[in-house]
């Protein structure tokens, strides 16, 4: 089970001059019950990759096989849209509706579901992305912060319990319980087997969430791999344009300026250890 | 910026305030950061140092005029930027330059003021191989510095960024933090930066933390860091490299704080062998 990008490529207008080629040659994919985090830069295609994975753009080329079964003109795109729900990057302009509650209901009741069962998952929805229905369900979308939209968008998306869950930096603009709230959710949702794509610049996030990570770099696949080996793979995130992770750039540097060190994922009081060991080997 | 125990309440929001008998004074040239949970009240004062909204009770000045005389508002607005979250939310103009003339054309200054100002504001974004673009083919940092362009243009002596690098990626939002340091070195210009992030929080001067509308701190960011009852209850964890730096402090090994960047830490690390 999940949704395979086979040689999938995109290019916006194509055949006119302005066509631009965005993602070429894309193989991944994103597996039921898994986390799998999309790393880099603006403008790698990370946007693109989820709207064409969505059904939302058709691929120029390639293929997307989804759970087993090909995908191909507007019935494919159609089953892909009914798989995978869709958080985009300013998830806020998902809202339109006069209220938080008739805004989330919207999805499962296009998805024919009505009464009790309608009224319940928006409940659960809402308890999910961690705002309280009763304060929130008659309050018009407009009237919430930032942060609280993003939620409420993001609920609109989870009523409609999607198999597949593409999801642009759902975390940007979240304060740090709200963040917390919304790795709950994910983890959750794995374990009810519902794949999950996460595109995301934070590696606190990558570190705590990810079963594996895959980096693009100008529309094609830099890496592919287990957390530990992407995220220690210095010279090549460097390529990409990323950043790794902070403590693994201190250990790095300090590799390069001549300390014996194992280059790996630690937490600050595991790096703390492994640069005072080695300080102390090199004092002698 | 001063503000005389500010309160502020939206319209059906009544009982609730956004903001509740907020003190505070900003000086010239001071880069302050200023945190909270989401719904803590940092748009709603943001907005009201640009006096895109009053107080309901108290005093906002902003460089030294009050906002609550209608008199005021049209010089306030051009002295006082506003750099909001989503850039795409303040891009007007068919065309780079364009946009960054447009609050010029609309103060009506002659048509050689606005050109040299838009070209020195597009030689301080480095948008001037951009300037025929059209708006939305730019990248996101790209807009970014767009939107600082047109507000820098009209020469204003606070830059207010309502968490306008939230939705940017890390070295994106690096270079963000670096101009706003710039333009407060260079020109001295004050920057009020909303934001939820440590990274950010430690590169500035002092930081404000609200907490349901009201002031709960204010102060440098190694003493907010120091009193962890107040970050923990306010979603801030210091960053990796700031917890590195405590650990190694611990064992021994001293290390300033602060904004250091991991080549820094590394450096340093090193000179003590």
């Amino acid at each position: 089970m999940g949704i395979a990008l086979k040689k999938v490529g995109f290019t916006y207008l194509p055949g006119t001059p302005m066509a631009r080629e965005v993602l070429s040659s894309i193989d991944l994919e994103l597996r039921a019950g898994e986390i799998l985090c999309l790393m880099g830069k603006t403008g790698a295609g990370k946007s693109t990759l989820i709207h064409v994975m969505s059904g939302l753009l058709g691929a120029t080329c390639g293929e997307i096989v989804l759970d087993g079964e090909r995908t191909g003109g507007r019935a494919g795109a159609r089953a892909l849209r009914n798989a995978a729900g869709v958080l985009l990057q300013s998830s806020q302009r998902q809202l339109f509706a006069e209220t938080v509650e008739k805004d989330v209901a919207f999805g499962p009741r296009n998805q024919g579901r009505s009464g009790e069962e309608l009224k319940r998952r928006v409940r659960e929805s809402l308890v999910a992305v961690g705002l309280d229905p009763e304060a929130y369900s008659s309050r018009s979308p407009f009237s919430l912060s930032e942060g609280e939209m993003r939620r409420a968008a993001l609920a609109g998306v989870l009523a409609m319990q999607p198999r597949y869950l593409l999801m642009d930096e759902p975390s940007s603009g979240l304060d740090l319980p709200g963040r917390e709230q919304l790795y709950r959710t994910l983890e959750e949702l794995r374990g009810r087997s519902v794949g999950i794509l996460l595109v995301t610049h934070d590696w606190e996030e990558v570190g705590l969430l990810a079963d594996r990570v895959a980096v693009l770099s100008q529309g094609r696949v830099l890496l592919e791999g287990e957390k530990e080996g992407v995220l220690t793979a210095v010279e090549e995130l460097a390529s990409a344009g990323l950043r790794p992770p902070a403590l693994v750039a201190v250990l790095d540097e300090l590799r390069r300026l001549g300390l014996d060190l194992p280059l790996c994922l630690p937490s600050p009081g595991e790096a703390a250890a492994i640069i005072a060991k080695a300080l102390e080997e090199v004092a002698g | 910026m001063v503000c005389e125990d500010v309160a502020f309440t939206y319209a059906g929001r009544e009982g609730i305030p956004a903001l509740d008998g907020v003190s505070l004074e900003i000086a010239e040239g001071e880069f302050v950061a200023v945190s909270g949970l989401n719904g803590s009240g940092k748009s709603t004062l943001c907005r009201l140092f640009n006096a895109l909204i009053l107080p309901m009770r108290g005093r906002v000045v902003s460089c030294g005029l009050d906002t609550s005389l209608p008199e005021n508002l049209a010089e306030i607005r051009r002295r006082v930027g506003l750099i909001m979250q989503n850039p795409d939310n303040q891009i007007v103009g068919p065309t780079v330059e364009d946009d960054v003339a447009f609050g010029l054309e609309n103060l009506a200054l002659p048509r050689d003021d606005i050109r040299s100002r838009v070209e020195e504001a597009l030689e301080a974004m480095e948008l001037a191989a951009l300037r025929g673009r059209e708006p939305h083919l730019l990248s996101l940092g790209e807009k970014k510095r767009l939107a600082v362009a047109g507000v820098m243009a009209l020469h204003p002596r606070v830059l207010v960024s309502d968490e306008s690098t939230s939705m940017l990626d890390p070295s994106t939002r690096a270079e963000t933090i670096a101009l706003f340091k710039r333009l407060r070195d260079e020109m001295g210009i004050a920057v009020i930066h909303a934001t939820h992030r440590p990274e950010e929080i430690l590169a500035a001067d002092r930081v404000a933390l609200l907490g349901s509308g009201r002031l709960l701190f204010m102060g440098t960011p190694d003493e907010l860091f120091e009193g962890q009852e107040l970050t923990d209850g306010h979603g801030l964890r210091p960053t990796a490299l700031y917890q590195l730096a405590r650990e190694l402090e611990r064992m021994g090994c001293p290390l300033p704080g602060g904004s250091l960047e991991a080549k820094e830490v590394a450096e340093r690390l090193w000179a003590l062998r």
